[in-house]
């Protein structure tokens, strides 16, 4: 397991199974949501999916009217100073969908 | 701006329209108690490599320090976007930056011109 | 008026584009061998080929992005590279082809061993990229491939079956030697979805600055001039049916195939065959070249263009450039260009499912193509050409093995 980061890389997160304090894992990190402010971006949120293949395909959404849901975690409901296993700070059901 | 679907990977231009290759890293800043801050946009080929396999990542890394010294991983702030589409547009222009585009410019100065026709 | 030229262009620029060594080559082993019995091929070939080019065309006229930005785009660069990295290899080979076969066409009007001919014919195709624009080469190229036509007259002047034709224009196995059969098949399906001309197409939008306006155009041109183009091919394997095959001719190099046209052109026949092989030859080393650097620069996001100058895009006109080195090294080996033809088309078809597949996903991306993505007709087809695409991609090389003679 990596130490402790600084710095993060983005491409590092993208797909990365978000796991809870029991082990369970709550989803894949999909997307990272960043903000604006003043003269800088701050990140506002992850957007964790199954990362399931075939609903990252958009002919699925097209033809079953089906879009795969999304939770969405605030940025200080995950720690992802370890990229490699990113961790969930509060319980999957204070997670919110999109 | 979600990160994934409109800066990774995108390709990056300048004012001229000039590319400026593509986003292949994204550098977050870690803050305790404050939300992670978007520090760079990194085009590079070894962050390009990186992911797709960390030996592949060192082979570029040992490759390019041997065959072309010149060439640097180039970070890019995100306040230099002026246009999110399906390009990113930076507010800069790259021909007046001599640490923008080495390769392209040393090419073109030792290589391509050259060759016959190369000055055209 | 605008409109019916640029249409009219894109026609003409399809069909006189269209042959190439690896058309020319399975076309006439395909006739040689199964006389008609192949041609239901070339009709599969090209109903897959006009819907690929209409929609990478779509893609560069309402985006004004390419295929290649799109995968990378959408799939990111650890997906990308597998692509990049297969179609670079099958470019390198099939343009070593072609410029093998041009040697060769020199070889065969002037006497002249290919082997002279190989640097000088490379040398040639990289000066017109070099000094060239893209409209330039393309529209100078295709008009003097209009010479392949020449296919199509001797083809009606020899009055063939034209009932046998078309019977075979549905798809059928063969009994007489299933294995070389089906590697012909896959061979002449290899040269007709080849994965650069998706590539090269929608690079070619780009280039030509094509705009929402174009989509009607863009679909005449692919429909008409695909299917123009095809017959030209499919001329080809009618002569071969009519002039090889009875008189036992295997069509196992173009030197034994040259004397083709001579039967219905006695005096022109010969360099009309040569001439064509040499036109269409070089038309095509110059897109593979072309398209070589449009897909290495577009997947790193370098500036590229053939109508910019080589100084203003160094390192897009040096990835041609190496190509051009590399690729006449086969011809100087005197390596015969059909073999290396027909092997390039097997690795051909074994890239297709890669450089095909995500289309899939590309052609329904609104963000690219807002409201011009694929209808219910478009994703069925690009459904069935990726299955298609994966099944030849299977049988390819045990068919290469078992049924290459």
């Amino acid at each position: 397991m990596t130490r402790r980061r600084r710095i993060v890389r983005v491409e590092e997160l993208l797909g990365r199974r978000v796991r809870a304090d029991d082990g369970r894992v709550v989803g894949r990190i999909e997307e990272v949501r960043a903000d604006r402010r003043g003269d800088v971006y701050e990140v506002t949120a992850y957007l964790l999916g199954t990362g399931a293949l075939l609903e990252r395909l958009a002919l699925v959404r097209k033809w079953f009217r089906r879009r795969p849901a999304k939770l969405v975690a605030r940025w200080d409901q995950i720690d992802i100073s370890r990229p490699d296993a990113p961790r969930l700070l509060c319980t999957p059901e204070e997670l919110t969908c999109e | 701006m979600d990160l994934v679907r409109d800066v990774l990977d995108i390709r990056l231009v300048d004012r001229e329209g000039q590319g400026l290759g593509r986003v292949d890293g994204i550098l977050l800043q870690l803050r305790a108690g404050r939300p992670p801050r978007f520090v760079a946009m990194e085009v590079g080929a070894v962050t390009a490599a990186r992911r797709i396999h960390p030996r592949v990542a060192a082979i570029v890394r040992w490759a390019t320090r041997r065959l072309f010294p010149c060439v640097r991983t180039t970070r890019y702030a995100p306040t230099l976007c002026r246009d999110l589409g399906v390009d990113i547009e930076l507010d800069l222009v790259a021909s007046k930056n001599p640490r923008l585009l080495r390769m392209e410019k040393w090419l073109g100065r030792h290589v391509v011109s050259k060759l016959p026709g190369g000055t055209w | 008026m605008k409109n019916v030229a640029k249409v009219g262009l894109g026609v003409l620029t399809s069909i006189g584009g269209y042959l190439e060594v690896g058309s020319i080559g399975t076309a006439l082993q395909a006739g040689a061998r199964y006389r008609y019995g192949l041609l239901w091929a070339l009709a599969v070939g090209t109903v897959c080929v006009i819907f690929l080019t209409e929609m990478t065309g779509r893609l560069a006229a309402v985006s004004q992005h390419t295929v290649v930005d799109a995968i990378r785009k959408r799939f990111g660069v650890s997906f990308q590279i597998w692509p990049l990295a297969t179609q670079s290899v099958v470019d390198l080979f099939v343009l070593a082809s072609e410029i093998g076969g041009a040697a060769l066409a020199l070889q065969l009007l002037t006497g002249a061993s290919m082997r002279v001919w190989a640097l000088p014919v490379a040398l040639l195709v990289w000066a017109l990229l070099w000094f060239g624009t893209f409209r330039a080469i393309e529209h100078s190229v295709a008009t003097l491939g209009l010479i392949t036509l020449c296919f199509a007259v001797a083809a009606v002047k020899l009055g063939p079956d034209w009932h046998e034709a078309v019977r075979n224009l549905v798809p059928h196995v063969s009994h007489r030697d299933p294995a070389q059969y089906g590697y012909l098949a896959v061979a002449v399906l290899g040269a007709t979805i080849s994965p650069y001309l998706i590539t090269f197409y929608s690079s070619g939008g780009v280039e030509e600055r094509m705009t929402p306006k174009d989509l009607l155009p863009n679909r005449i041109v692919a429909a008409v001039g695909m299917s123009f183009g095809s017959l030209v091919a499919m001329a080809i394997v009618v002569l071969a049916a009519l002039v090889l095959a009875p008189r036992g001719v295997r069509a196992d190099t173009y030197q034994e195939s040259a004397f083709i046209l001579t039967i219905p052109f006695p005096r022109w026949g010969f360099a009309l065959f040569c001439t064509s092989l040499f036109i269409g030859c070089v038309g095509a080393a110059l897109e593979l070249a072309l398209d070589l650097a449009y897909i290495v620069s577009q997947s790193f996001g370098w500036d590229w263009g053939e109508s910019q100058r080589p100084r203003e895009e160094a390192r897009f006109a040096l990835v041609y450039t190496l190509a051009l080195l590399v690729a006449p090294l086969p011809a100087l080996a005197g390596l015969d260009p059909l073999k290396l033809t027909m092997f390039s088309m097997a690795i051909t078809v074994v890239a297709l499912p890669i450089v095909i597949g995500p289309l899939l996903v590309i052609m329904n991306d609104k963000q690219y193509l807002h409201a011009q993505t694929n209808g219910l007709l478009g994703n069925v087809a690009v459904m069935v050409i990726v299955a298609l695409a994966f099944v030849l991609a299977v049988v390819a090389i045990p068919l290469q093995i078992t049924g290459a003679r």
